[in-house]
């Protein structure tokens, strides 16, 4: 039963339905239910689990020669890599492990460095990273945007990994990694991707059971008062209401899926945004916590989740979809400056974050470090490095920051921006 | 290490003298202590320890669960099993006492220890070393020569080498479940001197090579064992607790402290640093013992970090008792007091007897168990912390840092107490910790701060309406939390209380302004089950296991697990607690499918033996004003969702038993529906032990399109909201 035939269902039955508090968290202004395929931006969220080290990636230090004492990393200042204005890492046995994806992809790419996370906690830093805020309390950026632009899509944000708490905007649906959906996608039939059969024998018998469940409920919400209960009740109607919408997701589906986990997580959220059905995702790769043997365990790790990020616009491309969709990559917080004495590296504050996708200028890279990965200050207008904060002016780089930009150009609505505010200004980041 | 090796090793040696001798495994059959709940029971009640219970705090407007309401909720909750007919009689004969009388004998099965071990493993995540050999590999052949002795006794068998693994991953959940099993105090979780295993684990740990299995009559039983050498402090000194809870050079063992005190003490250190990190700051050569920014935690989280300096990242215990020095690191301590030297050596067992005369202790075990019970978050009203209060404590660092050195202690001072809403925390830590002796390292007293208070400030904004309801939710908490320390810890009557608590027992509510439903907002369990407690109700309600077939696992224990929001313990650790479309669509697939199985299963049984049909036949035709549909159709409604069915579902229920039924049959008449059942629904062996049924018990046709409209109606209340949720 899709949504249309449960709204005219639920009216002949004399029962009115809205959608619950779980999708608006002003409960005054709930909103009815009314289903549409959404076809604007895809936001693919990519968390790298445990904090990565920027200085390996996008704001590359490196060392002057191979004598220099306490290095930043283990190549050559010389061997840095460029892609338009975009500086990056030589890893890999050659150096050039990264330039599939920031060669193809520089004149899109946004890379903001120098960027103060204001944590050393991974909770806290994976939090702020994705919400804009470290403490407790805000939901990630992308239940806002899924919540905002898909409020009646049955699965507006699809969580694989990274941080997930909604704070009830909306519900983050872990969607497997494709294997399992065509048989959730058809409920009834024992054989999904085989016979149309259904258990009963009767193609009609499961609407029959679907469609009285849902009048049930119903009943049964109209007689309970308990707010919790209430609530409780409203989650499953309304998830209900998302199970037919798998079919179209099954559909979508790729025949041959990625062998890496990430890669297969990206094409079944790529599958569900075809289907209009989802409008954000957020996966993440852990592994990054490397406080001992750093380069053997980081740099492997930083190959295949930027190679992720690759694989995903490469799938959106062979889907038609490549310019409607953006990613965002980020990670808990950065590592220290040099190597302890495991030859790991310890959290740092200072990160970067990576991102591409509709209205974000690319081959631009915005804020600063010293080589130290000390952070800059920024000029307010031009967000040009201006230099360390004891001896210049300028703004500081915040997460806050990049959260109230990333909100505005994602279209999220004042309400939601009173009920989670954020700290910082408003830094000209997508201009 | 070495050295330490040889220690463990040559006391090793003598703890199997021991174990052959039967002196470190407890034998099986010895005479029990008796213990509070041992002889109560549904024939003696007045062996029960009574309890107070509590009223209903909104009477005329809270509707309460009956009392045999309770019963069915409760037993499905603890134990996975529907009451038996006694329970529910003398429940419904004496009420509470009844009820209580009944919980005893649930609690003394061993579901309910498995319910419990569930419960904490959402918590301590140590079924991650479940399976293959995950939790051998965490130990070192070194320490436990003879950790592989499966190999040399059972070449090939990897039957031995699977429950050898999963029963040393097993040891902290084991050990709770051992010190519930005996009524023993609870704090004997972090104070056991000894640890959990069986007849295979202890031979890893405690042994030599080439000896036989077979040390007690049960081996698969688990026993006290204590490990020669070794100073055991509970769940502390797990090697499976320790390795969940990893320490490195530079993290020594602060996260192991961060969670012992979240564990046990509920407190969350990182509250305490919702501040923002200065990173241009100078953090100095040591920020965690100088730089304000991270001794806001540091100073409490360190001490105790310090305490488990015997401990090295494989939870292997060292006996060197050598911490690093005060110029580094706070000294080693707890809650204002500092380590005695003399007790370096066994520090966690002096952490742990602390731990367990602290009243925060049996706080975090209710706050643990409620939720866990509940699925209901506590309600949480303290004063959290705005950006601008961030940024304000951010510039009192800023002011009283420049003013030198003497500012550190003041920071926490200023920080915390200038209006940042860390609870009452600031005061104890801030003026106890911090502004002190200055003796370490420039910042601090050396003596570590007390624990915060437990009543944290309340939110001045919060509407009266939720302050009235925080303030119950505490009170009734409080309550509990004082019956279980009276009852010297008692795990069980703490579990009985909550669930005689109107938080497990709210149903309904009369009509009630805007106001009166925000205070009453914190009642009613409106749970998702979770997929293991769904798979136990499954086979508790309808007789048969949700599965491929028999002797394979169950679907939501195993390849569904993830999809319906539970947790593999490793990448997923985070169980869903909101419905989605994809758990939705699962729950419908359940529905069919366990009818599927179930519907010809029960109808192939003779009628005194049906726990779905015992009114009615398979090949009766059915009709909506019969008896016999009315009645098992009452019938269903009672058994899989615990109702007295009103008139208006009953009449929906045969509604949809008799829709089905119609288009069943036209199809049959029309020639496009088959007489055949499909595959799966085909009954010719013993849904739940694969033997061969006899032909009079054989089902693959539905001529009369009976079975199929029965499936339908029990598919129906299969995926029903009081099915999934409880």
């Amino acid at each position: 039963m899709d949504r249309r035939d449960f709204l005219k269902m639920a009216s002949m039955a004399g029962l009115t339905c809205v959608l619950p508090s779980v999708v608006d968290p002003l409960r005054g202004s709930a909103q009815s239910i009314a289903g549409s395929g959404y076809t604007g931006t895809y936001w693919i969220f990519m968390h790298a689990g445990g904090g990565w080290d920027p200085t390996h990636l996008c704001d590359p230090k490196g060392r002057a020669n191979e004598n220099e004492n306490d290095p930043m990393g283990r190549f050559l200042k010389s061997d840095i890599r460029t892609a338009g204005n975009i500086e990056y890492a030589p890893l890999g046995d050659d150096g050039t492990a990264l330039d599939a994806f920031f060669q193809e992809h520089y004149q899109r790419l946004l890379v903001i460095n120098g960027m103060d996370t204001g944590t050393n906690g991974h909770d806290q830093g994976t939090r702020g990273t994705w919400s804009g805020r470290t403490a407790e309390g805000h939901p990630p950026i992308g239940a806002l945007i899924a919540a905002t632009h898909g409020p009646t899509l049955p699965m507006p944000l699809i969580g694989y990994g990274g941080y997930l708490d909604t704070q009830g905007v909306t519900n983050a649906v872990p969607l497997g990694d494709g294997g399992l959906l065509h048989n959730l996608a058809f409920p009834a039939r024992p054989d999904p991707t085989g016979s149309e059969e259904n258990y009963f024998g009767h193609k009609d018998v499961p609407d029959v059971i679907q469609r009285e469940q849902q009048l049930r409920l119903l009943r049964l919400q109209g007689r309970q008062r308990l707010p919790r209960i209430w609530d409780g009740q409203d989650e499953l109607i309304l998830a209900r209401l998302g199970q037919d919408d798998l079919k179209r997701v099954s559909e979508s589906l790729p025949e041959n899926f990625a062998d890496d986990r990430l890669q297969r997580q990206i094409q079944v959220a790529l599958a569900a945004y075809q289907a209009g059905l989802s409008v954000s995702v957020s996966v993440s790769m852990g592994g990054f916590d490397t406080h001992g043997n750093h380069d053997n365990n980081h740099l492997p790790r930083l190959i295949d989740f930027v190679n992720g990020a690759n694989f995903a616009m490469q799938e959106a491309e062979r889907m038609g979809i490549a310019d409607k969709v953006a990613i965002v990559m980020g990670s808990d917080f950065g590592r220290t400056p040099g190597y302890n004495n495991g030859n790991g590296k310890d959290h740092w504050p200072i990160s970067s974050m990576m991102m591409m996708g509709p209205g974000i200028p690319g081959n631009r890279v915005i804020g600063g470090t010293d080589d130290r990965h000390n952070l800059f200050l920024v000029d307010p207008v031009t967000l040009e490095p201006t230099g360390r904060p004891d001896e210049s002016q300028g703004a500081r780089l915040g997460i806050a920051d990049v959260h109230r930009a990333l909100r505005d150009l994602a279209g999220v609505p004042d309400d939601y921006k009173a009920a989670f505010p954020l700290a910082g200004s408003d830094l000209p980041i997508f201009v | 290490m070495q050295l330490s090796q040889r220690f463990i090793n040559g006391n090793l040696k003598a703890g199997f003298l021991a174990l052959l001798l039967g002196v470190a495994l407890a034998a099986p059959g010895c005479k029990e202590e008796a213990t509070l709940f041992g002889g109560c029971s549904t024939q003696d009640l007045s062996a029960c320890p009574e309890s107070e219970g509590f009223v209903n705090p909104y009477t005329g407007q809270l509707e309460l669960l009956s009392w045999t309401e309770t019963l069915r909720k409760a037993s499905l909750e603890l134990s996975g099993k529907l009451p038996t007919d006694r329970q529910v009689q003398i429940t419904a004969e004496h009420g509470q006492l009844g009820l209580e009388a009944s919980l005893a004998e649930i609690m003394r099965d061993e579901a309910f220890s498995q319910r419990i071990i569930e419960l904490y493993n959402d918590h301590f995540l140590t079924d991650k070393y479940l399976g293959r050999e995950n939790a051998i590999e965490l130990l070192d052949e070194e320490v436990y020569p003879n950790l592989r002795w499966f190999e040399r006794k059972y070449p090939g068998n990897d039957e031995k080498a699977a429950m050898t693994n999963d029963s040393l991953a097993r040891e902290p959940l084991e050990l709770i479940a051992h010190v519930i099993r005996t009524e023993r105090p609870f704090t004997e979780i972090l104070t056991a001197d000894y640890t959990m295993a069986n007849g295979f684990s202890a031979l890893s740990l405690v042994g030599l090579p080439d000896v036989p299995l077979g040390v007690g009559e049960n081996p698969e039983s688990f026993q006290e064992v204590q490990i020669p050498g070794i100073p055991h402090a509970g769940i502390l000194t797990s090697a499976m607790f320790l390795n969940r809870f990893p320490t490195s050079d530079t993290n020594i063992n602060r996260h192991r402290s961060r969670m012992a005190y979240w564990f046990f003490l509920d407190i969350d250190i990182n509250q305490f640093g919702s501040r923002p990190v200065d990173a241009s700051a100078d953090f100095g050569d040591n920020p965690t013992l100088e730089n304000p920014n991270c001794t806001v935690c540091h100073v409490t989280m360190d001490p105790v970090a310090g305490l488990f300096m015997n401990w090295n990242e494989s939870g292997e215990y060292s006996g060197k008792g050598e911490w690093f020095g005060p110029d580094y690191i706070l000294p080693p301590g707890f809650n204002g007091e500092i380590l005695p030297d003399s007790d370096r050596k066994r520090a966690l067992q002096w952490f742990a007897q602390r731990v367990a005369k602290n009243p925060r202790f049996a706080q975090a075990t209710v706050k643990t168990v409620f939720e866990g019970l509940t699925g209901q978050k506590l309600l949480d009203i303290s004063l959290g912390m705005t950006p601008e209060m961030a940024e304000t404590s951010m510039q009192d660092i800023g002011m009283k840092a420049g003013g030198g050195m003497g500012g550190a202690g003041g920071l926490g001072v200023g920080g915390m107490g200038g209006g940042m809403g860390l609870g009452g925390m600031g005061g104890d830590m801030g003026l106890g910790g911090m502004g002190g002796d200055m003796g370490v390292g420039g910042m601090g007293g050396s003596e570590p701060p007390s624990l915060p208070d437990p009543d944290p400030p309340i939110d001045p904004n919060v509407p009266e309406a939720l302050k009235r309801a925080h303030n119950l939710q505490q009170q009734i908490l409080r309550a509990i939390q004082q019956r279980f320390i009276e009852s010297n810890y008692n795990f069980k009557l703490m579990v009985r209380e909550i669930i005689l608590s109107p938080y497990f027992r709210a149903k309904n509510s009369a009509p009630m302004t805007a106001e009166m439903e925000m205070e009453l907002s914190t009642f009613g369990t409106a749970r998702l089950l979770t997929p293991e407690h769904l798979s136990r109700k499954i086979e508790a309600t309808t007789g048969v296991r949700w599965r491929q077939r028999s002797g394979r696992p169950d679907y939501l224990l195993n390849q569904y697990r993830i999809f319906y929001g539970g947790i593999d313990s490793d990448l997923v650790t985070q169980r869903v607690t909101e419905p989605n479309g994809v758990m939705a669509s699962l729950a419908q697939r359940m529905a069919y499918e366990v009818a599927c199985s179930a519907v010809p299963y029960d109808f192939s049984k003779p009628p005194n033996q049906r726990i779905l049909f015992p009114y009615i036949d398979r090949d009766t035709l059915l009709s909506e004003s019969s008896d016999q549909v009315r009645d098992n159709v009452r019938h269903l409604h009672s058994r899989l969702l615990g109702e007295d069915v009103s008139d208006e579902e009953l009449n929906a229920t045969i509604g949809v038993l008799m829709e089905a039924y119609s288009l069943g049959r036209q199809g049959l008449s029309d020639g496009s529906v088959s007489e055949e059942l499909v595959n799966q629904c085909r009954l010719n062996r013993d849904r739940n032990t694969d033997a061969e049924l006899p032909q009079d018990r054989r089902i693959n046709r539905d001529s009369e399109y009976t079975i199929r409209a029965w499936m339908a109606a029990v598919s129906y209340l299969l995926a029903d909201y009081r099915y999934l949720y409880e």
